[in-house]
């Protein structure tokens, strides 16, 4: 159905001269892509997109006269002509960036523009019982377990990111871990964007379902190819059912001319636990949403991160973690280093509703800025309304301590290693977060290839 | 020739003159300690020394090995050979002790034009030095000076001596904040370090540290610059009769 200024529902408070504006990015695409997308004749899916369609056309891309956006300007993507990656053509890649092939070791899934790429995964050896599939094959085999759990979590209304992310979904990854099932090895999700001559919008929706007493580790790495703009919108799904454990670490290296947007909702059971690492130092602006639901009891949330923005780089964070139950906890860790030029948000917002007794919550955000001219704009927010709790936040932003540079070159380090040592200390205090070792020091080097770029070889 | 020469030092900190025509000369081999009450520069001659910003040098030269200090960072005077124990350690949240050994030592021993030490000859290296002072794995591997008491602190600056083998050892302050158990530790940390070529600058308020470490020469600070002079009964008398004559002289 041809897309058209008249066909576009119009909210009633709107002020008539807005009347005239364009709709907004990439819904006037949606009609001629809509029966190219996986699960096209599935009636719930259509539905389910067209609702999502008509609740972002109605608010558009979030502008900065949201306050939860009032940092964080998109305006330069109206500019660069998006279309959506085809999710049924996808470009040739045939290797891995070795990075991303020596990040972790284990079985892996690998999307190129949003699109499962077969022959660059490596899934074998899974447990019986485990699913782990591309959502677009899934859509054509097995759509009911799909119905049951898409867009439960991450709701169109109110988020004009996951409706425009629901209007155009059609692939991305599905994991479902059966009751007591453990993954030994994590599962890497590998993200490549390759973008051809034109500006592309890649999508994924990403699922994944731990049932009672089920743990893994899910990495995520994202990055890019050639110099070409790209928006990737990503939206995942997370459902963790009782006593199941999810360690969930992501280093996002997208290209300068990528705009990395990705939200994240946990659901989180009696006793689970939800343990979340972001690097962020790649893309032109990148921003990291995480939500987190703690309706079980003893349900523990831990969102942790390091982002690291150079000049012209805008990195952000928001965090909701909502306790909705007793006897919850939650940890926030987040450190960035910014340099001249460069930009972070922290936004980090600690909900406990009046039933969340005995809730035990802390959140900090520590900044380094590493020049004049870097900003950070940090809203840490605490919203208590039960009274026996204990929350806390922090926030800091200042320069490296003249004191301990001074004490390291009088050790004879000169005073160029002596800051990126001092740096990569403070950033390592984050990535220290990450239970498993191997991981651990996975992500330090991803720090340290930064530092290198910044600083120069280590001392 | 003198190892440390340092003439008619004045300098100042915030326009205000602290040292106000020092001169002093340490040998090969030798050990001098500073005495002086609060106030007389004390620390500002060890800040100096090793080249931290912030003072303001009037007049004077200092010579290190012949050549002038005090064109060199503090980085290259340490690299020189140049050690500073500091009278408050800095803590490094996020550096283990034994990385910050490993670099520190691994910059000398490059910048001499020596190969760095490889992972298990560093552990021996490090660790014969560390039990000497009470030092185990488990406090190498803690972030250095964080959480550390008084003694680990002084104890770990020490360390620090001992794994870079200056030529010229600065102890500021290096008693203070100590019980008595731990100043014979760090002296004997010290005195192992003494030897023919190496010279040590002791710093200090006190008496009590040159009980264990026993100087060639004690000199008296005061006003900014080298009241008296003498051997090691001049600490002696130091302690028994203050520094009120001195004081009064200077003035």
């Amino acid at each position: 159905m041809p897309v058209s200024l008249k066909s576009r529902p119009e909210p009633p408070d709107r002020p008539m001269l807005e009347n005239a504006m364009p709709p907004p990015l990439l819904s006037d695409r949606h009609a001629a892509t809509a029966a190219r997308l996986p699960g096209s004749g599935l009636a719930w899916l259509g539905d389910l997109r067209g609702q999502a369609l008509a609740s972002y056309r109605a608010e558009g891309l979030p502008t900065r006269k949201l306050e939860a956006w009032r940092k964080t300007p998109l305006d330069h993507l109206a500019g660069l002509d998006l279309a959506p990656a085809e999710l049924t053509a996808p470009p040739a890649v045939d290797t891995l960036p070795p990075w991303q092939r020596e990040l972790v070791q284990g079985p892996s899934i690998v999307f190129v523009n949003g699109h499962h790429h077969p022959g660059l995964s490596r899934l074998s050896g899974l447990p019986d019982g485990v699913l782990i599939d591309s959502l677009a094959h899934l859509l054509e085999h097995r759509p009911a377990l799909i119905e049951a759990h898409i867009g439960r979590l991450a709701t169109p209304k109110g988020h004009a990111l996951a409706a425009l992310n629901a209007a155009f979904m059609g692939d991305g990854l599905v994991v479902r871990l059966p009751a007591g099932i453990r993954l030994d090895q994590p599962l890497h999700l590998i993200n490549i964007a390759a973008p051809g001559a034109g500006a592309i919008a890649i999508q994924p929706r990403h699922l994944v379902i731990l049932e009672a007493g089920a743990a893994m580790t899910l990495v995520e790495s994202h990055t890019g190819l050639g110099d070409t703009a790209y928006f990737a919108n990503a939206v995942t799904e997370i459902s963790l059912a009782p006593k199941a454990r999810l360690r969930h670490i992501k280093a996002q290296l997208e290209t300068p001319a990528a705009t990395h947007l990705a939200s994240v909702t946990v659901s989180l059971g009696e006793d689970a636990l939800y343990d979340a690492f972001t690097l962020n130092s790649g893309a032109l602006l990148a921003r990291q949403e995480t939500y987190v639901d703690i309706t079980g009891r003893q349900g523990e949330a831990r969102v942790n991160g390091v982002y690291l923005a150079a000049a012209g780089q805008q990195q952000d964070n928001v965090t909701r973690i909502v306790h909705d139950t007793t006897d919850s906890l939650s940890r926030q860790n987040f450190r960035g280093v910014i340099d001249a030029g460069g930009k972070g948000v922290f936004q980090g917002k600690i909900l406990v509703k009046r039933h969340a007794q005995r809730t035990d919550g802390h959140q900090l955000n520590r900044v380094l800025l590493l020049a004049p001219g870097a900003r950070i704009d940090a809203k840490p927010e605490l919203e208590i309304y039960a009274d026996d709790v204990k929350c806390s936040h922090g926030a800091t932003a200042g320069e490296l301590d003249e004191d301990a540079l001074f004490y390291l070159c009088a050790r004879g380090i000169p005073p160029a290693a002596a800051r990126r040592m001092l740096t990569e200390a403070f950033a390592g205090e984050a990535v220290n977060e990450i239970a498993d070792q191997t991981l651990r020091q996975s992500f330090m080097a991803l720090v340290r290839s930064w530092l290198d770029t910044r600083f120069g070889a280590p001392a | 020739m003198a190892l440390l020469e340092i003439s008619g030092l004045r300098a100042a900190v915030d326009g205000k003159e602290i040292l106000t025509g020092l001169d002093l000369a340490i040998d090969p081999g030798e050990v001098h300690a500073i005495m002086g009450p609060n106030g007389s520069g004390k620390s500002t001659l060890s800040h100096i020394l090793a080249g931290r910003d912030g003072y303001e040098v009037l007049s004077g030269t200092v010579r290190y090995d012949g050549a002038d200090l005090l064109a060199l960072s503090a980085d290259e005077r340490a690299r020189a050979g140049i050690f500073l124990a500091f009278q408050y350690p800095v803590e490094l949240p996020g550096v283990t002790g034994m990385n910050f050994l490993k670099t520190a030592l691994n910059v000398a021993r490059t910048s001499r034009g020596e190969s760095e030490m490889d992972a298990m000859d560093f552990l021996k290296f490090v660790r014969a030095r560390a039990a000497k002072l009470g030092i185990d794995d488990d406090m190498l591997r803690r972030f250095v000076n964080v959480g550390f008491s008084g003694g680990e602190k002084k104890r770990f600056e020490i360390l620090q001596m001992a794994v870079l083998e200056p030529r010229l050892a600065i102890l500021d302050e290096t008693d203070s904040g100590l019980d008595i158990d731990a100043l014979k530790v760090v002296a004997e940390g010290v005195n192992a370090m003494r030897g023919p070529d190496r010279g040590l600058l002791i710093i200090t308020h006190y008496q009590r540290l040159l009980d264990y470490i026993v100087p060639d020469h004690v000199h008296v600070l005061a006003n900014g610059r080298i009241a008296a002079s003498g051997g090691k009964e001049l600490a002696l008398e130091l302690e028994e009769k203050g520094y009120a004559r001195f004081l009064e002289v200077a003035a």
